[in-house]
């Protein structure tokens, strides 16, 4: 991916993140910074979660700060942590001039490591930051807004995991021995459908994800406990997609289409699945909802593929 | 039983009142280079239009709007929200948005890649706010001769619904 495409961000964001459920927590972030360094093309890029002053992971793809000697290393790493934690107190983008005793620390890593630029990217979820991105770049990088929101779709992801933990075991009572063949691929599918919604809710980082069929029979939900109830709720949502899939006909689409309800904190993304399910997903404000349309439009292809077992599946 | 969309009391509005809100929407068109917007009573019933013909019988699409944006509110409400905006893409980079202008009626605006949604809401929002201005006014009253009687449009949309969904 060449540098100069600042917007193409979002492509890099999606790539990463979608490994996310693939692989384990420490990988993925070890990725993610990796990634990353090599899309800014940075001397270095750090990731910082939470309060902890040593970052959480960190890329050298040239070895730079691996060749410092000790002395050096040590204060790259003290000045890469007040940077961690000054962006993580106010949320705001800094650079190394922002810190105390700028100019030094700027020439330092200039004369140290060829760094003309520094820029520590808060993380933040539902209004707080808590965790900071860092590229440490040889030359200017023209960021566009594309960047920021990128890097913050990003941290969406970090929180969701670093809370979650184990995010994407399957939910749920403990398998039952099943004795016959067909029950036990029966049980193979639900689960690979239960696995979907899970990553989702987690890429998403989603209030819920709920599965129903077009006729607004509910079939699996998951995310945090609601105060109403989930059939009701997929009874609307089915209602609500018939009435604005006939509308869309009338304009000229042919089927497919996705309807978003959007509110002043939340919204609702209601997204076909092989034209006889719905899946649907009520998120807060997210910095990038481009990729949470883009995730859901993944997530409703590969449920697709389990269409038949979706017909019968009611998993709670 | 619960008070459905299709039961609600018809909002009347005066011929007058009828010219001026269509000035308005001939004026969102321009600035904001919509295909078309229709401003629809909260029953379903068509209020004023600008724009293109639309491409099915009238009520039906009107009353397909007040469907969706009651599903939509119910929503809205079922998850403690205010209230909710709809799009819905058309395909061939067109879309509809579904807003509520005021307490009873609604603005339904078709739109192509040529606008965005962010402008087509920017302008929209100023719309509402004329339309506001239009309802709160002292003197939008008229004689009852002037009045647009829209309960015979009940029958009509109700079969057009019928038609729709079978």
């Amino acid at each position: 991916m060449g540098r100069g495409e600042a917007g193409d961000v979002y492509r890099l964001v999606f790539e990463l993140t979608a490994r996310a459920t693939d692989v384990p927590y420490e990988r993925f972030l070890d990725e993610l910074v990796e990634g990353l360094a090599a899309h800014y093309h940075a001397r270095a890029c750090r990731v910082h979660v939470g309060k902890e002053s040593r970052a959480a992971a960190a890329a050298d793809p040239e070895g730079t700060v691996k060749g410092l000697d000790p002395a050096n290393r040590a204060r790259f790493d003290t000045i890469d942590a007040m940077l961690a934690e000054a962006v993580r107190n106010d949320g705001v983008l800094r650079t190394a001039l922002d810190l105390e005793g700028g100019e030094e620390i700027v020439n330092f890593l200039a004369r140290e490591l060829e760094i003309s630029e520094t820029f520590a990217f808060p993380l933040i979820t539902r209004g707080k930051a808590f965790g900071s991105i860092t590229l440490y770049l040889p030359d200017g990088y023209p960021f566009e807004e594309a960047d920021v929101r990128g890097l913050q779709a990003i941290g969406n992801v970090l929180y969701a995991a670093s809370n979650r933990g184990d995010a994407f075991g399957v939910t749920g009572t403990r398998p039952v021995a099943l004795s016959s063949d067909k029950l036990r691929a029966y049980q193979a599918t639900l689960d690979r459908v239960g696995k979907v919604l899970d990553e989702l809710l987690f890429l998403t980082d989603a209030k819920t994800v709920l599965l129903l069929d077009s006729h607004g029979d509910f079939i699996a939900k998951r995310g945090e406990e609601s105060m109403f109830s989930s059939t009701d709720f997929a009874t609307i949502v089915a209602s609500g997609f018939a009435a604005a899939r006939r509308l869309a006909g009338f304009y000229g689409a042919e089927g497919g289409q996705s309807l978003l309800h959007e509110g002043d904190n939340e919204a609702v993304l209601v997204v076909p699945v092989a034209a006889r399910a719905l899946l649907c997903i009520v998120y807060r404000d997210h910095a990038a909802p481009a990729l949470i349309a883009r995730w859901t439009e993944t997530a409703a292809t590969r449920l697709a593929e389990h269409y038949h077992a979706l017909t019968e599946a009611r998993i709670l | 039983m619960k008070q459905g969309v299709r039961e609600e009391k018809p909002t009347v509005f005066f011929a007058r009142e009828v010219h001026q809100i269509t000035l308005v929407l001939g004026k969102f068109l321009q600035k904001s280079r919509a295909e078309t917007v229709l401003l629809v009573d909260s029953a379903g019933h068509l209020v004023a239009r600008q724009g293109h013909t639309s491409p099915a019988s009238e009520d039906t699409i009107t009353a397909l709007v007040a469907g969706t944006y009651a599903a939509s509110q119910a929503m809205a409400q079922m998850l403690g929200a205010r209230e909710f905006s709809s799009l819905v893409p058309c395909g061939e980079g067109r879309n509809l948005m579904i807003l509520r202008a005021g307490d009873h009626a609604l603005l339904a605006v078709t739109f192509t890649d040529e606008s965005s949604d962010t402008l087509i809401r920017t302008y929209a929002l100023d719309v509402i706010r004329r339309l506001e201005g239009l309802y709160a006014r002292p003197d939008a009253t008229g004689s009852p001769g002037e009045k647009i009687e829209r309960k015979e449009f009940d029958k009509g949309i109700d079969g057009a619904l019928d038609g729709v969904f079978g």
